[in-house]
């Protein structure tokens, strides 16, 4: 779906972006994962075909890199990190210009904006103006404006940005769906939880270079295991339990497990352990600082300091 | 086709933002149409004739040249003044001085018999004045100006105005003066510059600020998303261009009927002739506006980077007053403006009645001038990433 190779930009002397290479598959939930001005942006917009890079290649669908796709759906649809809305138009008004710059017209055109603003729930609102929205009403309709022709690839920058746990699960809700429905998500954020609950595959970035990448459980592995991780007590995990309790600690509680690993046991024992005995990695619950910690680990500096 | 949707999409967007700007729209019709209407008060243009006022001036000839009687001749034809030729002929000058001081009169022009020096030959202008009120000054300053000039074929000696062999230096000035002191077949004379003038002052604010918006609709990563899609950058630039344009020719519309309407401009009558040169000014403000957000960083400081241009511009290039009315050499600066430019195309079809041959300089500099701002903005934009 998505190629990058050795893809670098500067802006005069400052290297943003400095020799990703990154595939994407299709249907995938990609997350970008770093702080402030770790090039999460910089990134999207070479994808989007806004940058062209300095040196390297990006390619999006089968096109041949840095060409631009006439058919709408390749085109990727971009949220970008601002609300890039007319605050001035009502929010029907704002739908239908970006409709038509995408290329729909008359009842297509009709048709999609009152599907996108059903999926994100403001067709109540779509005659008032942007300025009479809340913040987080503004993100859904910027979210919104991005899918009215229906891209097979989505890119998220921080789309979450300001808005309350509700409105963010139902932004989540609608992520999921869309990708359950076949489309491609690169999802950018500084949030490891989001990033956690909604990517197949996370890639850390920092100083515009990606230091890993793979899905958590992978990440994982590579820290020193020193965390606590939660299950339930099924019949499936009892055996696992048992097994355990020679690489730690293990406290059972009527419904939970708790596992506290002794010191210099890896994550990727823990995780074999886990496969071997059929069990899928949501079943377990990492303590919500381990990919933050993983952070730590890769760049010696926490995520959001 | 669809490169033309696109454009039409971008041009509809802007006129749909417009439309929704409280600010937009008594900036660009009802301002400059109140001002129009109140200038045209001050300087009487609504009904010439009957004018109640005037400035109180007299005019008191002690000699006997005929050039002296063509200049009280003049004065008294002028509608801006109100000229005392009567009781006040024979008074000595400590009697127009009390009458000024007591505000009766505001000037007294007196000619009397000369030396034999300098151009006016053989008569002698001795201007009392109380300069109380700016406009009336200039006012005053003009008209008299002109009185000479009108005089100045009898001074030369040279009483047939349309006689070859004369400096073009002379020429052009006894070309005003036939214009401006008979102006018989122009109804409401100094209308078309009065009105030409705030409608090109407003034209040009009101296209800057409305190039300014580009720097709103960066900032918001409105042109991240359009250009994500299939839009160019060409045709961003290309859409702001349009809406400029159409903008622009509105507006000098709306405010030349509305001098029609209040002065008895006739717009109607010289339209195909007016309507080329609106064009042409209404691509050259645009381009000045896009050059204007090419160079600066924000909209504030284009703002006032504008504003001050503008203000400049019209000052020299003749929107206030006529350019002729000014030293030699600013009347030189003033031909690098497009205020210059636009004034000449507007006073050349509605005052002088020129024909299409002759406003096809000022159609061709306007025009050029477009072209090469628009230019210069391209490449600034394309340096600075604006769209980006
Ligand atoms: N137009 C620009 N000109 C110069 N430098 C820029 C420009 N845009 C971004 N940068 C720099 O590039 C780096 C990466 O910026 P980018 O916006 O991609 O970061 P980000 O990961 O999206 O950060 P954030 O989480 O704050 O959105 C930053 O150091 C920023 O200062
Ligand atoms: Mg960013």
């Amino acid at each position: 779906m998505l190629s990058l190779k050795a893809v670098t930009k500067k802006y005069g002397g400052f290297t943003a972006v400095d020799g990703i290479t990154l595939d994407i598959g299709r249907g995938e939930f990609f997350g970008l994962l770093g702080p402030n001005g770790a090039g999460k942006s910089t990134l999207i917009s070479l994808i989007a075909g806004l940058h062209t890079p300095d040196s390297g290649s990006v390619s999006v669908g089968d096109a041949p890199p840095g060409a631009k796709h006439r058919n709408a759906c390749h085109r990727p649809g971009l949220v970008p990190q601002s609300i890039a809305l007319y605050e001035e138009l009502t929010a029907e008004q704002n739908l239908r210009f970006f409709g038509e710059l995408q290329g729909l017209y008359g009842t297509k055109l009709r048709y999609r904006v009152g599907e996108v603003l059903e999926a994100v729930q403001l067709t109540s609102r779509r005659n008032d103006r942007l300025n009479t929205f809340s913040g987080g009403m503004q993100r859904r309709l910027n979210l919104a404006a991005a899918l009215l022709h229906q891209p097979e690839l989505l890119l998220c920058d921080e789309p979450t940005a300001g808005v309350d746990p509700q409105a963010r699960n139902a932004i989540f809700d609608m992520l999921e769906s869309l990708n359950r429905g076949g489309t491609t998500i690169i999802y950018s954020t500084h949030y490891m939880e989001e990033a956690a609950r909604l990517c197949s595959r996370i890639g850390i970035m920092h100083h515009g270079r990606l230091l890993a990448g793979g899905t958590v459980a992978e990440l994982l592995t590579r820290l020193p295991f020193d965390e606590q991780i939660s299950f339930p007590v099924t019949p499936a995990t009892a055996a696992l339990a048992a097994q355990l309790a020679g690489l730690g600690k293990v406290i059972s509680e009527p419904e939970q497990y708790h596992f506290l690993p002794s010191a210099g046991s890896r994550l990727s024992t823990f995780f074999t352990l886990t496969e071997s005995h059929g069990l899928p990695p949501q079943l377990f619950t990492l303590q919500r600082s381990t990919l933050e910690a993983l952070f730590l680990h890769l760049t010696g500096r926490t995520l959001r300091e | 086709m669809n490169r033309l949707r696109t454009l039409l999409t971008l041009v509809r967007k802007e006129f749909a933002l417009f439309r929704r700007d409280r600010a937009a729209l008594p900036l660009t019709f009802l301002i400059p149409a109140g001002l129009i209407f109140i200038f045209g008060e001050i300087f009487g243009l609504r009904n010439p004739d009957s004018a109640p006022g005037g400035i109180p001036v007299a005019a008191v000839n002690h000699s006997d040249q005929p050039a002296a009687a063509r200049i009280v001749e003049a004065l008294a034809k002028d509608p801006a003044l109100d000229l005392g030729t009567g009781e006040q002929t024979e008074s000595a000058d400590e009697a127009l001085r009390e009458l000024i001081r007591q505000n009766r009169l505001r000037f007294a022009v007196i000619l009397s018999p000369g030396e034999s020096s300098g151009v006016l030959r053989g008569v002698h202008l001795r201007v009392l004045g109380n300069p109380r009120n700016a406009v009336e000054t200039q006012t005053f300053h003009a008209v008299l100006q002109r009185a000479v000039l009108a005089g100045l074929p009898e001074l030369l000696g040279a009483p047939d105005a349309g006689d070859a062999g004369r400096s073009t230096f002379l020429s052009r000035l006894v070309k005003v003066e036939n214009e401006q002191v008979t102006g018989s077949e122009v109804k409401a004379p100094s209308a078309a510059s009065v009105v030409g003038g705030w409608a090109v002052m407003f034209l040009l604010f009101s296209l800057t600020i409305s190039s300014t918006s580009i720097f709103d609709e960066k900032k918001a990563g409105l042109y991240q998303r359009m250009l994500s899609g299939s839009v160019t950058r060409s045709q961003l630039v290309l859409g702001k261009f349009c809406w400029g344009m159409l903008l622009g020719i509105v507006q000098l519309l709306t405010l030349f009927f509305t001098g029609q309407f209040l002065f008895g401009l006739d717009i109607t009558g010289r339209l195909p002739l007016l309507l080329p040169v609106c064009i042409a000014a209404s691509a050259a403000c645009t381009a000045f506006g896009m050059l204007i957000a090419s160079v600066t960083s924000s909209a504030e400081s284009a703002r006032s980077l504008a504003t001050f241009l503008i203000l400049v511009m019209s000052a020299l290039g003749g929107a206030w007053f006529p350019v002729s009315l000014m030293p030699e050499f600013i009347q030189q600066i003033a031909k690098v403006t497009i205020v210059f430019w636009t004034m000449e195309g507007f006073t050349g079809v509605l005052w002088a009645g020129h024909s299409a041959r002759e406003i096809l300089p000022c159609l061709a500099v306007l025009s050029g001038t477009a072209i090469a701002v628009m230019l210069a903005a391209l490449w600034r934009f394309r340096r600075a990433r604006a769209f980006e």
